[in-house]
């Protein structure tokens, strides 16, 4: 009676399966989410190693937090918050302020560039110069996929707000390359 | 839509495809160019924001997080010994304090409950089986011995009187059968020479190591019985 209660509570198979379903969906997660969830870090506190701790530690909490998540295509805005709240908890520690946007190792053999590494690397400054508030959401769009309505809904503002500053943000862009193309052009004519 | 909404639009989103935008494209040629800049444009930005990912991230976080929650589940293992081994201690104690905590607040009580309790256990008459001998070797318990017979003994045991390890004995009466407790000195009991109820009587003697309890049928002389005891009872250190 007692071995048949002990039975059936736990055995020893159940939860082995049940730790190794959770390692795949978690293995699942990573494999399908880093990137764009380092990408984001990256963008939001422009250093390498800041994003890849932060990465870091939200797959940790989100492993720890597996069972609660339920709906798989919501994962990547869940991600993203716990990140978010990571990054605050970060700044609560010790009061850090935004490191200066650096691009070391992305570019770093300027060798074998190719023309469209140098367009880029011209126009990561120019993002990382964007008022965060707008750059924000610009990479939630673009990376994340995100709706507008979606975005408003993890940054808690509404979606006009949100749909104003993308505009800004990509008007302010087009304005610099613009500006930047007309330098150029003087100096080449 | 005028051409500033248009914009404005597209700008904000250039995957934006509702039906309007393709009308705007489609009815203006300026519009369409400047759709055509917006996805240039976002074609660059994407490119741009799409930084490269360190080599092994993901590995490295199946790593830490394999060897976390090993180190968890090693903790969480000695975490539940833990709690399983203070259970178990408490439990003991528990148990311990339970037996052992007086529940009765005098002798006189604790005899009377505990004559009830195993009242008619015993057969009324001696098989012979408990003889001299064999008493005294249930007596060193309680560091006594009798040096002579008392009577007709029906049933020696071990017993816990209220706690203490002591003698129970049954000895044959004239109307019913004798109850004898032999049982240590008792410090938490309150001490009364003669007790009753309405169907049985008690008499206790003190000694300087222990206490012996008789009780028996109201009809049965006890006083006598405490006399045979005393002559013949020994007490050892």
């Amino acid at each position: 009676m007692i071995q048949k209660i002990f039975r059936k509570k736990s055995s020893p198979t159940q939860v082995s399966n049940d730790m190794a379903s959770k390692q795949i969906r978690y293995e699942a997660l990573v494999n399908a989410l880093h990137a764009d969830l380092y990408r984001y870090a990256f963008w939001l506190v422009h250093d390498q190693h800041i994003a890849e701790d932060l990465v870091q530690e939200t797959f940790l909490r989100a492993w720890r937090a597996l069972d609660s998540l339920k709906d798989e295509k919501a994962a990547k805005s869940w991600l993203i918050t716990i990140l978010r709240r990571e990054n605050a908890r970060r700044f609560e520690r010790k009061q850090l302020d935004m490191s200066e946007y650096e691009e070391p190792s992305i570019v770093d053999n300027i060798s074998t560039t190719t023309e469209q590494q140098l367009e880029d690397h011209w126009l990561r400054e120019k993002i990382a110069r964007l008022p965060a508030d707008y750059r924000e959401p610009l990479v939630l769009q673009v990376i994340g996929g995100f709706s507008g309505e979606e975005i408003a809904n993890m940054l808690n503002l509404n979606k006009n707000t949100v749909m104003t500053r993308l505009f800004r943000a990509r008007n302010q862009l087009k304005d610099a390359i613009e500006s930047e193309q007309k330098l150029k052009g003087r100096s080449n004519g | 839509m005028d051409d500033l909404e248009f914009r404005r639009r597209l700008y904000a989103d250039p995957k934006d495809n509702n039906s309007d935008i393709q009308k705007g494209i489609d009815e203006d040629s300026a519009n369409a160019r400047f759709y055509d800049e917006i996805q240039q444009l976002d074609k660059r930005i994407n490119s741009a924001l799409h930084v490269e990912v360190p080599e092994n991230l993901s590995n490295n976080l199946i790593l830490k997080q394999t060897l976390a929650s090993h180190r968890k589940q090693t903790t969480q293992k000695r975490w539940h010994l833990a709690v399983a081994a203070s259970v178990a201690f408490f439990v003991g104690v528990g148990i311990n304090y339970f037996n052992a905590s007086p529940v009765y607040t005098s002798v006189a009580d604790y005899s009377l409950a505990h004559y009830y309790h195993e009242e008619g256990k015993f057969s009324h008459s001696a098989d012979g089986s408990v003889n001299l001998a064999s008493l005294n070797d249930k007596m060193r318990d309680v560091n006594a011995n009798f040096n002579g017979e008392i009577g007709n003994i029906v049933a020696v045991k071990d017993c816990y009187f209220d706690g203490m390890d002591s003698v129970h004995l049954v000895l044959e009466g004239k109307y019913d059968n004798i109850t004898v407790f032999v049982i240590p000195k008792v410090q938490h009991l309150a001490q009364s020479r003669q007790f009753a109820d309405s169907k049985i009587h008690g008499l206790s003697r003190e000694y300087q190591q222990g206490e012996v309890i008789i009780l028996g049928d109201k009809r049965e002389a006890l006083d006598l019985w405490q006399q045979k005891i005393d002559e013949t009872i020994e007490w050892s250190i």
